[in-house]
């Protein structure tokens, strides 16, 4: 076996080295006394300064290994958001819950370098590395109040079952390598006709691996238990960007790569969207906690986002990263208010709007944008993805999708009817802190102007 | 000391009132140069977006003063109102054209635009809201006494969806007015309703949300065939036959909802009798009437062979409604559930002048909407006048009203004569021309319609002798008799109704000169569609 020589054309990756770099400073920075909030503030400015970053350097790197075009600087761009936020979100629970705080930082960072890697690598074995990053990352992150049996918990069962799915895509990375005998996914595209049993089994391995990641039905037991064990900012940070992460990816995979046989995975993919949508919705209607209310409602987005990807096209395609755009804002800035209002139950929602008409009010707009009623993002986006899946012929799906739109209607109305309609039962403890309110306005601001004014983002 | 706090306070009051002069008289002043001088002024956009200005001008003001958030909802109200007198002064009645035409490229990726213009059908609608919207207000003054604030900023906010429903030329634009306003409505339901307002607004919610993705995935259907958003470039297409009775029963869904047309009316009685006095007036004075004006708008012009085939059923389902909602009132024990159920049966009569498909039909259904509307939120606004002096809706309990209440008596007869259709009230001039279209195309139909209006008048008028006549229940005796009559506020309020039942029962041409032209146009296009394809 001949080991290739790679080009050190490592242009286009500067972004990421200094990501790198800059997370391992973090983690050094760390070891001395220094201000907390300084920390995330100071996180959050080279964040600022690396999107003017990713967008000039644009090409390929170490050879054919890395590529930052156009699809994957946008999906760089919504993960420096979401990772901007997620940031502000953490500094929330920097005093008085236990939380190693300077090490999760660091994690976050070398998380969402993971993503960045991801969504611009296009061989096999980078491919698989970023992955590790990321989900690594994660793992750790999930477990970083350490006392907290629930969080334990949570983390174990996201590391069990995310050591799985690895093992399950690494074992579809082998298949696909054994067939074709090459890493770098256009020479896969060659080659794949020399031995297509072999490929067509490693992909579906692939896709299985790929379903774990963003808790497709019935792949999806892991996600309610993790995102409600978690700390809520970790919830935010790992029920949005590694989505993003991984859709962009397979997404860019599916559709460029395994074009040939598009009918094969898009069966499947039919399948479990149907399931996503059918089962998501329906589990979120009977759940007391808002966690897991929210747990759900993104298995079910997850099952809408599909709809994008099965079509096959570019267009498709591109619906799925606006959709996952303003996904991310409204997610996370539905978990910045569990936060804000401190308070898992939904039960304990009642008459919030008496005592925080403002804060109800910003949680009115992410209802009804998960809901996808205009004039929120959320329906510009869904319209989108509409749009693309019947262009393409599946009508009978997108009936079965607006029909369980009308559910999750039910569980998304029952949060504002619980807070503008119902009368408290307890005085709220709410949790004022600046960097959170300061996420909160973003994403609020967010999804409304980019729902009246759509035409920034498609 | 005291004197001087007394002279600023008078001094205040004076200023105040001599601002809201000059705000009401530039205003009016704008208004009329809008109406004479016919520049380019984009007049639909301002009376779309200056609700929403105010309700955020109203978001910042401090929820504690009351009076000052009342006052300049009020002020917002009417001089929206005077804004949109413009339609009715310089709209061109010789033109069967959509007129204050607007047109901005809004979402040049998919190629829509936001368009706005009205014709015939649609500008009265436009006026009407903004006449109900004023006494929403004024009903809402005393009867409204938490989250003051929030309340008026939902009202001006559904004001606001409610005519960009009527004015959006743009198919995508409209669904987005349509839907928005689900928002404001819901809220208005769901927190300032009565004792089951939540369970009616989640019912409102959910079935009118379930129509509209159904139109949803119709208009997206609509959309990639043709390649245009544009409502009247929509309805130059001629479309495949079984693809026209699919798309029509996708917009009937979200339409029939909202008229709402037998089965799916479930709905409207529990909101109907829920929402405070302002979202039953809103709700029957307009927002029921975007279901059969979007009846009028798309499925006639976009799937005439659709229509001509479903015709029977339509007019089958309409009869239903308007027997059915009659039949229903006579058992009614709940005063709002009562004039709810009669709306069923009312615009049942709408959509069977829409469906009979002839001139006086149509004319007669639309003039049927706009006399519904006015009826109708006349008569929840005498409701809800006596209910917050007595706070029961039940009609057993009340009785000789007429005694205490002399001038709102008065008020209700008239009124409640409208809606029975005494000839000289409008009820009569709608009624009447429906039934004559109807009967040119179905007789027995028209035959059995008309019956419905014999037990209309049957539980109006024993509605009338329960709660206005007989022995003054101790009830009544105790709770109202201590308020005395309507006060001048409360007269305002119904005021304006009254003038325009007589007005448009003793002179209906005025109202149908406007739809005159647009009709014909619609009924020209219909058969030449319908001709063509035969």
């Amino acid at each position: 076996m001949n080991i290739p020589q790679v080009p050190l054309n490592f242009h286009a990756l500067i972004p990421e080295i200094c990501l790198a770099a800059f997370a391992s400073f973090i983690l050094l920075l760390s070891l001395l006394r220094i201000n907390k909030l300084f920390l995330i503030w100071f996180s959050v400015v080279f964040f600022v300064f690396l999107i003017p970053l990713s967008i000039i350097f644009e090409g390929k790197a170490l050879g054919e290994f890395f590529l930052n075009d156009y699809l994957a600087i946008y999906l760089k761009i919504i993960i420096i958001f979401g990772t901007i936020l997620s940031l502000l979100l953490l500094s929330s629970y920097l005093q008085s819950r236990l939380i190693i705080l300077k090490d999760s930082v660091a994690l976050l960072l070398f998380a969402s370098l993971g993503m960045m890697l991801l969504v611009s690598s296009r061989e096999l074995i980078s491919f698989f590395v970023s992955l590790e990053l990321m989900s690594l990352s994660l793992y750790a992150l999930v477990g970083i109040r350490k006392y907290d049996t629930r969080v334990q918990e949570a983390a174990i069962k996201y590391f069990m079952l995310g050591g799985l799915s690895t093992a399950i895509m690494l074992f579809g990375i082998a298949l696909l390598y054994g067939a074709t005998k090459v890493t770098e996914f256009s020479l896969i595209v060659q080659n794949i006709s020399q031995n297509p049993h072999l490929s067509l089994l490693g992909l579906s391995l692939f896709i299985v691996g790929f379903c774990f990641k963003i808790a497709l039905v019935p792949f999806h037991m892991w996600a309610p238990d993790v995102y409600e064990g978690a700390p809520t900012p970790v919830t935010a940070f790992i029920s949005t960007l590694p989505k993003v992460a991984v859709l962009g990816a397979f997404g860019r995979i599916l559709i460029e790569i395994f074009q040939n046989y598009y009918t094969q995975w898009s069966s499947f993919l039919i399948v479990l969207a149907v399931l996503t949508i059918i089962v998501g919705n329906i589990l979120a209607l009977p759940q007391k906690n808002i966690k897991r209310m929210l747990a759900y409602s993104s298995i079910a987005h997850g099952g809408y986002v599909i709809l994008g990807l099965i079509v096959g096209t570019q267009a498709g395609f591109n619906a799925v990263i606006t959709y996952m755009l303003i996904y991310t804002l409204m997610n996370i800035g539905a978990f910045a208010m569990v936060i804000a209002f401190n308070e898992e139950e939904i039960e304990n929602y009642k008459g919030l709007n008496k005592f925080h008409p403002v804060l109800s009010f910003a949680m009115l707009i992410f209802m009804f944008s998960l809901t996808g009623v205009p004039p929120t993002a959320g329906f510009i986006v869904k319209f989108n993805i509409f749009l693309q899946a019947i262009k393409a012929g599946y009508t009978w799906l997108v009936v079965i999708a607006v029909l369980f739109t009308v559910v999750s209607a039910y569980y998304y109305l029952r949060i504002v009817m619980y807070m503008y309609m119902k009368e408290p039962i307890k005085v709220p403890e709410t949790f004022r802190h600046r960097e959170l309110e300061i996420a909160i306005a973003f994403c609020a601001l967010g999804v409304l102007i980019l729902g009246i004014l759509p035409f920034y983002i498609i | 000391m005291l004197t001087e706090q007394t002279f600023q306070k008078e001094t205040r009051k004076h200023l105040l009132i001599a601002l809201l002069i000059v705000i009401l008289a530039g205003s009016t002043m704008i208004a009329f140069g809008i109406a004479f001088n016919n520049f380019k002024y984009p007049l639909l956009s301002n009376l779309i977006f200056f609700p929403v200005l105010g309700s955020l001008f109203i978001f910042f003001l401090n929820g504690q003063k009351e009076e000052v958030i009342k006052l300049t909802t009020l002020v917002i109200a009417i001089v929206e109102f005077i804004l949109s007198i413009p339609l009715y002064l310089s709209f061109s009645k010789t033109s069967p054209q959509m007129q204050f035409t607007e047109k901005y490229l809004w979402i040049p990726q998919w190629g829509i635009s936001y368009s706005l213009g009205v014709d015939g059908i649609s500008v009265l609608f436009v006026l009407l809201s903004s006449l109900l919207t004023i006494l929403c207000v004024l009903v809402s003054w005393n009867e409204i006494n938490k989250k003051i604030k929030e309340f008026y900023i939902c009202l001006l906010l559904t004001h606001s969806a409610m005519i960009g429903v009527f004015m959006s030329l743009d198919i995508f634009l409209f669904y987005i007015f349509w839907e928005a306003m689900l928002i404001p409505m819901y809220l208005i339901i769901g927190v300032w309703g009565g004792p089951r307002r939540i369970y009616a607004a989640i019912k409102f919610f959910l079935y009118t949300f379930i129509g509209s993705l159904l139109m949803l995935v119709g208009i997206i259907i609509l959309y990639l065939h043709t390649g245009t958003s544009d409502i009247l470039k929509l309805t130059q297409f001629s479309y495949p036959y079984k693809m026209q009775i699919w798309l029509f029963l996708a917009f009937l869904a979200a339409f029939a909802v909202k008229v709402p047309m037998w089965p799916v009316h479930t709905w409207l009685p529990d909101a109907h009798t829920e929402a405070p006095t302002a979202g039953s007036v809103i709700l029957a004075g307009i927002l029921i009437k975007m279901g059969a004006y979007g009846l009028l708008r798309f499925n006639i012009p976009m799937f005439p062979e659709a229509t001509l085939a479903l015709k029977p059923l339509m007019l089958i389902l309409s009869v239903i409604a308007i027997i059915y909602g009659a039949l229903i009132c006579l058992v009614q024990i709940d005063l709002k559930r009562l004039i709810a159920y009669s709306s069923v049966s009312h615009m049942g009569l709408v959509t069977l002048g829409i469906f009979a498909l002839n001139h006086q039909g149509i004319q007669g259904g639309i003039l049927q909407m706009i006399n519904h509307g006015i009826i109708t939120g006349a008569l929840f606004l005498c409701v809800g006048i006596v209910y917050q002096r007595s706070h029961t809706r039940e009609i057993a309990k009340y009785g000789g009203v007429a005694s205490i209440m002399p001038i709102y008596s008065a008020f209700f007869m008239v009124f409640l004569l409208a809606s029975i259709g005494l000839p000289g009230t409008n009820g009569f001039v709608g009624e009447f021309l429906i039934l004559l279209g109807a009967f040119k195309i179905w007789k027995l139909m028209s035959a059995l319609a008309a019956t419905a209006l014999v037990i209309g008048a049957a539980y109006m008028l024993w509605l009338y002798q329960r709660v206005f006549f007989e022995k003054t229940t101790p009830y009544i005796d105790q709770h109202i008799r201590g308020y005395g009559d309507l006060n001048s506020r409360e007269i305002v309020t119904l005021l304006p109704l009254i003038i325009v039942v007589f007005w448009i029962g003793f002179y209906p041409t005025d109202i149908l000169s406007f739809m005159d032209l647009s009709v014909k146009e619609l009924l020209n296009h219909f058969n030449c569609r319908v001709g063509v394809a035969k």
